[in-house]
């Protein structure tokens, strides 16, 4: 007995602090658990109604199912080809299987624009192939095709399709960077007429520094004056600020449509001030972008700018003024870098929201001023093209999330305030 | 090293220009809402400046016609249900994340704020494809939880803000008295963080009351939701009915703002800290 | 009481699914919004519910790559749409509208133009894409679209559609192509070239207008000294806006058929076909040229107008012999790959 009390007694002491941490370690994952029960509702709906919804369209970058789809035997056919010369016998017969049975589901359209985005005239070989498929009769398939249409006689077409053949492909990817595979497999710039996603990147990328640069030098010796002044005073030039934050993009954006048309209120005005002669075009152009998105994203820049601003100690400067300092050199040497993190802070928050712009440029902007939203709306609306829209939206997203991951670095999510 | 010739501002040539910047940046901001007051009375059938004439006739188009009445209606009703859902979903993921510390707790605020950065378009375009897949474009229940995602991070952020400055020894407290979670919930948390709460459903609903592109991708003409209306009214149908329009949707916001200082300042007042 | 919120939230969401997805949903009818459209509903729309007490539901701006989206997704939420005849061959050949049954439909297609109906398209109107300004602004006005080109001349901004279709055509005419001659240039070797360099003389003076509206709007603010129009909205909003818009028919212009499609999986084909087929006599397609000028499909139309409006009509005898009939079978053939690359010149 005593020896089992005596190893009880050292076995409840022992255990005792082992039964506290596990106590505590049993506290910690319940406090886990549920911490994770509460999220798990809004994580559902995000991952389920945002996620996979953004997954599954950008799959859409690389989505080429379409090819042994409506090709299934040109592709098998031409998947032990080496690519040199043209195709064997097989492959023509295939081809022709394959047109027919295209032409029965009326589906010839769509294989024909998908092989048109990869080298142009495939959609007019196609159809037109399509359309005379009755004259082939009982002769050889490669006879009649090449009768049909001297293209199937030719290299070029038939190493389209074998490069294409896939379930997924590079192709819109490479596309949207002016890029291409050559036939033999290359990356190459496709032809200068041709290139256009390179410098619409660019612009996207310049237009928003402009926007991010045009709101510092307006948002910053605002955000200052105002946190100089009483608060009272303050508070009320705040609701300035604050009603156009509130107000819908698309409200602020017709406003400045209006604002800036020809015989509108800023021309009218510069004209009667006798500062113009003529109605400066304001509109449909770079400048009435920029004055019309810097309108939109100035609060973003203004309000968290305010808020580190107002919490720098007045003292510190008056201090610094008191040893004689110059009022530039102490706010140079003194205020300003205090204020970096609330400028880094409101400069990558606008940098990061000017790049998805849609709906301003779009309202504002001329044909040349439109960003890569415009391009992914006008390939899913106007041109049918949803592999290129995937593959530009990918580029962008990705973009925005390297910003984004260093926004949360350097701001820290947790931080993040709204007005 | 003479000071003389004044080259550099004085102090107060400093402030001046200071405050001169200060007035022409407020202008800017808000002359634009402005002028679109004037023009929502005016006689004529072309939108410029300045109007002609007065007439309050697009106001009464706009209460009266069917072809507003009812963007106004699905505006309300998606707003409504975003609001609801966005807040319940944003308050408990505030809730939960200010709970305990756990690994990829970063990361998943991340992805609970991330709908407020991805770029909308590429969101309406995804949206469309994923609710056309499930046969469900052209519904109210597309739409909302559409602008519901869009509008979740607001609360997740006001609601997750107020509970970093809030003292959990209440909490413990309330347990420790014997409280059952829900009622510690409902009589200690709740009142306190209450303010960041409804704070989090104005947002969630200025944002789907205010959101147009989703809106453009999703909506067929029976969910057609005001901002939907007026974008369609920019590029179709040009009257300065969407003048008017675009007013109310500015009184509204107004409306939100004004609740949103009050809350602000009543819970200074409750905390006791001074208005600054 | 979190489960019961999210029981609630998720019940009502189910309950609206199931509402709207079982329930019955209007026809829906889409056309090119404005004055067209306002002069649809009034001449076709308005009296078919009042005939038959369908609702019908409208939305603007029919793209066909929306369509494509519904069917390739068989999500069907438009039914009746206006679409240009080359696009509504297109969308046949790609198996987006129904091929259409003319007895069905209940019409006698030698009531109509002949060559104005398709497998898929039941042509209604016939839109001219003409040369239009404001004669306020240049009383002694351009004559050819050689002047729309001369910004020395008649300074300003010039306003195209943002389509190929019917702009090289008229960058051919003012380098000098006679109408009739247009799409013999276009098929031949550089001829696209020659378009494309014409329209770069214009570039710093062209903005494209995306929808009829946006093209009246700038026309009537002053953003554009002239404009490619349709012809219907120009005299639209000289009778209802006061305008003086003047449209230059001998400059050249062409002409395209609209036609009526309906969307492959439509659940109102019935009702779709009803609708077409309350335009089987000359009355309503009359009515509809009264509100807007455009040349009605239908043969004995016409006459039921004022000496007056016939004369506005792009196909009076006036007007037709400067006009040139849009080429179906060119633009099916190179809608895609020439959009692609009027986007790309206009971006750059």
């Amino acid at each position: 007995m005593a020896e089992n009390d005596g190893a009880g007694r050292r076995s409840v002491d022992d255990g005792y602090g082992q039964d506290l941490k596990r106590e505590l370690r049993q506290a910690e994952r319940q406090e886990k658990r549920r911490a994770i029960g509460l999220l798990l509702p809004a994580l559902l709906l995000v991952a389920i109604t945002f996620l996979a919804p953004i997954g599954l369209y950008l799959y859409r970058a690389i989505d080429n199912a379409i090819m042994p789809e409506l090709m299934p035997q040109t592709t098998a056919a031409l998947a032990a080809w080496d690519g040199a010369g043209l195709p064997p016998d097989a492959a023509y017969d295939a081809l022709l299987a394959d047109l027919a049975a295209g032409k029965e589901t009326q589906a010839l359209g769509r294989l024909a624009r998908r092989l048109n985005y990869s080298r142009t005239g495939f959609r007019e070989l196609v159809l037109g192939t399509g359309r005379n498929l009755a004259a082939v009769e009982a002769r050889p398939a490669r006879e009649a095709l090449v009768e049909i249409d001297p293209r199937w006689g030719q290299n070029e077409w038939w190493a389209t399709i074998k490069q294409e053949s896939g379930a997924i492909t590079p192709f819109y990817l490479l596309a949207s960077l002016d890029l291409e595979r050559a036939p033999t497999g290359e990356i190459e710039r496709v032809a200068p007429e041709q290139a256009l996603y390179v410098l619409l990147f660019i612009r996207t990328f310049w237009i928003s520094a402009c926007v991010t640069a045009l709101c510092f030098l307006l948002g910053y010796p605002t955000a200052y004056a105002l946190s100089l002044l009483p608060a009272r005073i303050t508070n009320l030039l705040m609701i300035l600020v604050m009603i156009p934050f509130w107000t819908s993009i698309l409200v602020r954006t017709m406003a400045w449509a209006i604002m800036l048309q020809e015989s509108g209120p800023v021309n009218g005005a510069l004209l009667w001030a006798g500062i113009i002669a003529e109605p400066l075009p304001l509109m449909f152009n770079r400048a009435g972008v920029l004055i019309a998105m810097t309108h939109v994203l100035l609060p973003f820049f203004i309000l968290p700018l305010y808020s580190v601003m107002k919490a720098i100690p007045a003292a510190q400067t008056r201090a610094a003024s008191s040893l004689g300092a110059h009022p530039l050199l102490v706010f140079c040497k003194v205020y300003f870098p205090q204020t970096v993190p609330g400028v880094a802070a409101g400069a990558l928050l606008v940098f990061i929201l000017a790049l998805g712009y849609y709906i301003t440029p779009a309202i504002v902007g001329g044909q040349d001023d439109q960003m890569v939203s415009y391009f992914i709306a006008l390939f899913t609306n106007q041109t049918i093209n949803w592999g290129q829209a995937a593959a530009l939206g990918a580029w962008l997203l990705i973009a925005t999330f390297v910003l984004f991951a260093l926004y949360s670095r350097l701001v820290g999510l947790g931080k993040m305030r709204l007005a | 090293m003479s000071m003389s010739g004044a080259v550099l501002p004085s102090q107060r040539h400093f402030r001046r220009l200071l405050f001169l910047v200060l007035g022409l940046v407020l202008t800017f901001l808000i002359l634009p809402l402005f002028i679109i007051l004037p023009l929502s009375f005016t006689d004529s059938r072309i939108l410029t400046f300045p109007p002609t004439g007065w007439s309050d006739q697009w106001y009464v188009t706009f209460f009266t016609d069917d072809a507003w009445l009812v963007p106004l209606k699905n505006s309300l009703i998606v707003g409504g249900f975003t609001t609801v859902i966005a807040t319940v979903l944003g308050t408990l993921a505030a809730l939960g994340l200010v709970r305990a510390e756990f690994r990829g707790k970063a990361l998943i605020m991340a992805l609970l704020i991330s709908p407020m950065v991805v770029p909308i378009v590429i969101t309406a375009v995804g949206l469309f494809f994923f609710y056309a897949w499930l046969g469900v474009v052209g519904t109210y229940f597309s739409l909302i939880l559409g602008h519901t995602v869009l509008a979740m991070p607001f609360v997740v952020i006001t609601v997750s803000a107020a509970l970093q400055g809030f003292d959990r020894t209440l909490l413990r407290a309330g347990s420790s008295l014997g409280g059952r979670p829900f009622f510690v919930f409902f009589h200690v948390t709740l009142p306190l963080i209450l303010p960041a709460v409804v704070a989090g459903a104005i947002f969630a609903f200025a944002t789907s009351f205010d959101e147009v592109v989703v809106a453009l991708f999703l909506a067929t003409p029976e969910q057609r939701t005001l901002p939907r209306q007026i974008f369609a009214g920019i590029r179709e149908n040009i009257s300065p009915t969407i003048a008017a329009a675009a007013t109310v949707l500015i009184l509204v916001s107004i409306v939100m703002m004004g609740t949103m200082e009050y809350l602000r300042r009543r819970s200074e007042r409750l905390r006791g800290v001074r208005p600054s | 009481m979190k489960f019961k919120l999210l029981l609630a939230a998720t019940g009502i969401a189910a309950a609206a699914i199931a509402g709207e997805v079982l329930a019955d949903r209007d026809l829906t009818f889409v056309a090119y919004g404005g004055a067209t459209q306002a002069g649809m509903r009034e001449a076709w729309l308005k009296p078919f519910t009042a005939a038959t007490g369908e609702n019908i539901a409208e939305d603007e701006s029919p793209s066909l790559a929306k369509v494509r989206a519904m069917v390739e997704t068989g999500n069907i939420t438009w039914d009746v749409l206006d679409q240009e005849s080359s696009e509504a061959t297109t969308g046949c050949d790609e198996g987006l509208y129904e091929k259409l049954d003319y007895a069905k439909i209940g019409i006698n297609k030698d009531d109509f133009f002949p060559g104005t109906m398709s497998d898929c398209g039941m042509g209604v109107y016939i839109a001219g894409n003409i040369l239009a300004y404001d004669g306020d602004r240049f009383p002694e006005g351009p004559t050819s679209w050689a002047d729309f080109w001369d910004v020395n001349k008649f300074p300003g901004k010039r306003g195209f559609w943002n389509t190929p279709k019917g702009t090289l055509e008229s960058a051919l005419m003012a380098d000098g192509v006679a109408p009739a001659d247009v799409y013999k240039v276009l098929r031949s070797d550089g001829g696209i070239d020659r378009a494309f360099a014409k329209l770069d003389e214009l570039k710093p003076n062209l903005l494209f207008w995306d929808t009829g509206a946006e093209m009246i709007n700038r026309l009537a603010s002053g953003e554009y000294a002239m404009t490619f129009a349709w012809n219907g909205r120009i005299v639209v909003a000289n009778e209802q806006d006061k305008r003086n818009f003047k449209i230059a028919y001998p400059a050249g212009f062409t002409y395209v058929i609209d036609q009526l499609v309906i969307v492959k999986g439509s659940p109102n084909v019935d009702k779709a076909y009803a609708l077409m087929g309350s335009l089987a006599s000359p009355e309503p397609n009359a009515e509809f040229m009264r509100h807007v000028p455009y040349s009605s499909t239908h043969e004995g139309a016409a006459d039921l107008l004022t000496p007056e409006r016939r004369a506005v009509l792009p196909l009076s005898p006036e007007n037709v012999a400067y006009g040139v009939a849009i080429d179906d079978e060119f633009w099916a053939e190179n809608y895609d790959s020439l959009t692609e690359r009027l986007n790309a010149w206009a971006a750059k």
